[in-house]
Order: C-alpha cells, then sequence, then structure tokens
C-alpha cells in the first residue's frame, strides 16, 4: 500500500465513522430485520470504499453515502425480502433526506441511548440485552422465559419508547442552563 | 415521542417484522402525510440499530474478505462498534497487501512495548497482545476499545483510548490516524517525543498532554504539564502551548486553530494570551460598518431582563458576573438560535473572538451561562444564503466551538464563569466574508463579538 493509498484509506475512514450511526439508522429504517440492515451496512461499506475515487468533493461524502446506502438497502429488499411492503420512492426520498439532516443527531443520540439503559430497571434491562443479543429470535425467546411472541413484542416496544423518551430529555438537558 | 401511540405502535410492527402488507401501506399513507411521524419512525430506528452495539458491544462483528469465495453476502466482515468501517478496511486492504502491521521500511527496530493493558479489543480479532509485548517502528496499533500503554525505550508512555489508531513512526514518535492518546514525557531521553495527526504535528517539551483527532480530522491538544511546539504549518514557525492551555486545529486547507481560555473574572477580561474585548475591531459599533442580528428564534426579552443584540458589538463585556442587561442570549435552549453579522462588504478576516460571563451571584456552581458552543460560518456574497442545512446553501464553515469538552467539564464547577474563545489561521487570514452567521447552541451570556480584518 503506497503512502497515497494509505491517506485515502485514512480519510475514507474518518468520513465513514462519522457517518456510521446515522447511516446505520437510515438502512434500519428501510430493511425488515436487525440482522438486513447488518447486511446492507456491510455492503454499503464495501461500495462506497470501492467507489470512493469517485466522489467529487469529501464534504458530498454524506449525501452520496445515503444514496448508496438507500440503493443498497433497495436492492437487498428486491432480492430478498419480496413478502413485505416497500416504500414508495417518495416516502424513501423523504427519509433519506431528514434522515441525513438528522446525521449530527444521531451521533449525540448514541451517548444519550447509553445512558439511558443505564437507567432502565434490572429486569427491563437484562430483557433488551438477551433480546438485542447476537441471532437472538424473539420467539425462541419468549418460549425460553415462558411468555407469548406477542407480550415480548409488546415488552419490547414499552422499552423502546421509555428509551426514546428517555434520550429525548437527556439531549433536551444537555442544552438547558441549570 | 410526539406522535400517537397507535401509530407508534404501527411502527413498531413494521420494524420488527410483525406488519402485515396492510399496515405497511397504512404506515406509508401516514407517514406521507405527516412529518412528525417520520420523524419518530426514524428515531426509533435508530435506537433499535444502535441498541446492538449498546447493550454488548459485539452485535457488529463483521469481518471482510477481500476475495471472497463464491457472492456470499454474509460473514465477510469483522469489526467492533463504532470503528467498525475502519476496522473493515483496514483488515481487507492489509490483509491484500500483507503489511497488516508493519507499515514502514524500517520495520525491523524495536522502540517500544506494552505497558498495561485493561479490557482491550483490537481491531484484528486474531491479534494476540500481552503487556510487554514488543513494538517496531512502522507497527500500526488499532485498538477497538479498552485502554492500552506503550512504553516507549526512551521513557514516553502514551496511553491509548479505543477506538484509537496509531502507527509508530520512530523511536520517539508517532502518527495518530484517529483516537485519543495521552502522553507522558518525563525522562530526558523522551523530549522532543513527536505526535503527528493528520493535520498538525505536536513536539513535547518535557510535559503531559493529551490529543484528541476526532473522525472528521478536527484535531485537539490539551496540555496538562509543561510545555508542547505546535506546527500546523511547515511555513510558519511552532505555536507554543503550555501547561492548561487547550488548542483545537480545524481540517481543510487553511490551517485555523480555535483557542478557548478562562479569564479573570473581572470586567478587566484579562486571559493568559488571548485580548480583552476590543472597541477598536473592524466590527465594533465605533467603526459604523458592522450589524448584527438574532435570527429564528427570539432573544431573551427585556421583560426577563436580557440585553439587546448591539451589546455583542459595544466594545465592551459585561461588568459584573451576572449582568443580563449586557448580555445577548436567547430564550430557547434548544437548537436553531442564529447571530448574522452583517460586516458592510466582503473583508479579510485575520481573527475572531467571542466573549462570555456568567457566575450567579448566590448559586457558586451556577454558570451554565458561560458555556461557548457554537459552529462558526462565512459567506462573501451579497446577499446571506438561508439558515440551516449549511452544507448545502453555500455558507464556508470556519470553527466549531463547544467550550465545554476543551475544558473537560463533567461537574458544573469545572466551568469556568468567564471565557474568551479566539479563532484564527496560523498564516494568512480565515478568508474573505461580508457576513458572518454563529450557530449557538445553549443559552449562553454573550459579551461581545470582535472581529479583526480588513478590506
Amino acid at each position: 500500500m503506497t503512502p497515497s493509498d494509505r491517506d485515502k484509506h485514512d480519510q475514507f475512514i474518518r468520513l465513514y465513522v462519522e457517518n456510521e450511526e446515522s447511516l446505520r439508522g437510515f438502512v434500519r429504517s428501510l430493511v425488515p430485520t436487525l440482522e438486513d440492515a447488518r447486511e446492507v451496512m456491510q455492503e454499503t461499506a464495501a461500495v462506497l470504499w470501492r467507489k470512493f475515487d469517485e466522489l467529487h468533493s469529501l464534504e458530498d461524502f454524506r449525501r452520496w453515502a445515503f444514496g448508496v446506502a438507500r440503493f443498497e438497502a433497495l436492492a437487498f429488499r428486491r432480492d430478498r425480502a419480496r413478502d413485505r411492503h416497500v416504500f414508495s420512492e417518495d416516502l424513501i426520498a423523504m427519509l433519506e433526506s431528514e434522515a441525513e439532516e438528522a446525521g449530527e443527531q444521531s451521533n449525540r443520540e448514541e451517548e444519550a441511548l447509553k445512558n439511558c439503559l443505564r437507567k432502565l430497571p434490572g429486569k427491563q434491562r437484562a430483557l433488551v440485552e438477551s433480546a438485542y443479543d447476537k441471532g437472538v429470535r424473539i420467539d425462541q425467546m419468549a418460549e425460553e422465559i415462558g411468555r407469548t411472541p406477542m407480550s415480548l413484542y409488546k415488552a419490547l416496544h414499552r422499552i423502546r419508547m421509555s428509551l426514546a423518551d428517555c434520550i429525548e430529555q437527556f439531549l433536551q438537558k444537555e442544552e438547558q442552563p441549570g | 415521542m410526539k406522535s400517537k401511540d397507535v401509530h407508534m405502535e404501527l411502527v413498531d410492527r413494521y420494524l420488527s417484522g410483525q406488519a402485515t402488507s396492510e399496515e405497511g401501506e397504512q404506515l406509508e399513507q401516514l407517514m406521507l402525510e405527516n412529518p412528525q411521524l417520520r420523524s419518530d419512525f426514524l428515531a426509533y430506528a435508530r435506537i433499535d440499530a444502535a441498541l446492538p452495539g449498546a447493550v454488548g458491544g459485539d452485535a457488529e462483528l463483521i469481518e471482510f474478505n477481500p476475495n471472497p469465495v463464491g457472492i456470499s453476502k454474509k460473514g465477510n466482515w469483522l469489526v467492533w462498534g463504532p470503528i467498525a468501517a475502519a476496522a473493515v478496511l483496514l483488515i481487507g486492504l492489509f490483509l491484500g497487501s500483507g503489511l497488516l502491521q508493519n507499515g514502514s521500511s524500517d520495520s525491523s527496530q524495536v522502540v517500544a512495548r506494552f505497558g498495561g493493558l485493561s479490557d482491550c479489543r483490537w481491531v484484528d480479532a486474531a491479534k494476540q497482545i500481552e503487556s510487554g509485548q514488543r513494538i517496531k517502528v512502522g507497527e500500526r496499533l488499532e485498538l477497538s476499545s479498552g485502554i492500552a500503554e506503550v512504553i516507549f525505550d526512551t521513557g514516553a508512555r502514551l496511553e491509548l483510548t479505543g477506538p484509537t489508531i496509531i502507527e509508530i513512526r520512530s523511536s520517539n514518535g508517532g502518527f495518530l490516524t484517529m483516537g485519543e492518546v495521552h502522553l507522558v514525557a518525563e525522562t530526558p531521553e523522551s523530549k522532543g517525543f513527536t505526535l503527528e495527526t493528520p493535520i498538525s504535528k505536536f513536539i513535547d517539551i518535557g510535559t503531559a498532554f493529551t490529543a484528541t483527532v476526532s473522525p472528521d480530522g478536527l484535531s485537539r491538544l490539551d496540555v496538562t504539564e509543561g510545555e508542547v511546539d505546535v506546527i500546523v504549518d511547515e511555513n510558519v514557525g511552532p505555536r507554543r502551548i503550555t501547561a492548561g492551555q487547550t488548542m483545537y486545529v480545524e481540517p481543510g486547507e487553511r490551517k485555523i486553530v480555535t483557542r478557548l481560555e478562562a479569564g479573570d473574572e473581572t470586567p478587566a477580561f484579562i486571559f493568559p494570551t488571548i485580548s480583552p474585548p476590543s472597541n477598536s475591531d473592524y466590527a465594533d459599533v465605533a467603526n459604523g460598518k458592522a450589524s448584527i442580528r438574532a435570527i429564528h428564534r427570539e432573544l431573551e426579552g427585556s421583560s426577563l431582563g436580557g440585553g439587546p443584540v448591539s451589546v455583542l458589538i459595544d466594545g465592551e463585556g459585561q461588568s459584573k458576573q451576572d449582568s443580563p442587561r449586557q448580555s445577548a442570549f436567547f430564550s430557547s435552549h434548544w437548537k436553531g438560535n442564529y447571530f448574522l453579522m452583517d460586516l458592510g462588504k466582503p473583508i479579510s478576516i485575520s481573527r475572531i473572538n467571542s466573549y462570555s460571563w456568567h457566575q450567579h451571584n448566590d448559586i457558586e456552581e451556577h454558570r451554565e451561562r458561560a458555556r461557548q458552543r457554537f459552529t462558526l460560518y462565512g459567506f462573501a456574497g451579497d446577499e446571506p444564503p438561508a439558515v440551516g442545512n449549511h452544507g448545502k446553501t453555500g455558507w464556508t464553515r470556519i470553527a466549531r466551538v463547544n467550550s465545554d469538552k476543551l475544558f473537560h467539564v463533567n461537574e458544573r464547577l469545572d466551568r469556568p464563569a468567564q471565557q474568551g474563545c479566539e479563532i484564527s489561521a496560523t498564516s494568512g487570514d480565515l478568508g474573505r466574508f461580508r457576513y458572518l452567521l454563529w450557530h449557538v447552541k445553549g443559552s449562553t451570556f454573550f459579551g461581545e463579538f470582535d472581529v479583526h480584518g480588513a478590506p
């Protein structure tokens, strides 16, 4: 690898890492499951690196990356997830634009999420940790803990909503004078 | 979240794969008509996507094989958490070139060893690192998480906090691509330790400092003991930073340096190196050429005692520690507040200073409104572009300022009550602008903005 390759590589790393969280959220909004989102993110990262030379201006990286992510997510759904409703181009364009705008917010939310997780009651935290462990299926997990899948989905939804409220409060508090 | 519960339940059913096709269509129709629901949908998806990393850490395990057999879409990448892409590509590229760890032609020289290792996870999962293991020139250390100590034979000690990527460049120096390192160089042999970043070079003069390079290339230097020479532009001599001082260096063609200092908390606004508020700068009201206004949201109204925005160019800071009437500050604490300055015509700007002061008269720890947190933009044309979405509207970003980060504010009392910020270029000017836009976060008591420059 030549020094210029390395410089290019480092530059790419910095840009990608800066935008990774917001890209991941956007991709998640377009595909059915977390596992799907992981796969699309892998493909997106690979495509971005392969085509990095084609990017005219580094300032356009975010917009370009969101465009690539949208394309990869739609390709994934076309090839692998035909059984679900796919959002129209109009809605996807709106989501892309709004997710791109929320980029800075995504990075701040990450810190807030960790803080809010620590505040969850023990049982809720254990539940969310188990549910988000790699490879876990909700129906299997429900069976193991003696609940119905529906009640587990609902419990996780309540936890996510509680985390969302906590994150919002955390970010607002960060901005407020004491 | 502000959306109706029933709508958020629909969002959850969609994202967890339970929604029927009809429910998907219903959600789409609702989102097309309702921006709040779109916003909440995206926020909910972000939480779902971030949770694996937040609760466990290895949910983003990805490995990259540059020459996959077949077109398997799974298992080609292997990395953790926030540094995923970095590791992905490092592994992919370096495996291919055989240069995973040794990037220098002088790779045989052993110059350091690993010291203490705490909860370390390395980008290369197969890499086994132990305390005492030797390190050669050219080795690239890619730490995903945890803290690793590197002890040079010169006696210099580097503490890496993951995620960090650093290359050992010499017997007494390294190149920090990204992340955070803390250096302690107490031995005579370690004097002159050189830490390079993509846009600067920090040369130790027998001291301790922390250097940080954020993902977008912004470099930060905090000197905790002694002195450090900073070279941002090879054509300009070093700039010496001493204990207690911190500076930021922005990436980009112009080498822009931001310094923040705590003042003496008197009306004289005395700082270690930053000059006090000026009544002879280009923007000063006495000069009669500049105007300033607040946009997007209103300043704190007079009923609550807030001063007019013109206090920012009246040539002086506040006369006492808690003086709303001599301060310009926003009533809203959320983002979306701006100060827009019109200099009348484009001028070459050499330096921009801002000053804040707030210490509650009775509550010692209440000095929240002293914090300076803003992004500064410039524009040279006749009509300023719209605010918001600045990357697309023509504004040029000049600098980003967050004094709480710089002063390492963990407790309220850590925050200096009086603060001065100076933004300048290492050589030449900051740029030629007619309009300056401060995108302010928080409700800081700003007392003065000084703009130094000439047509």
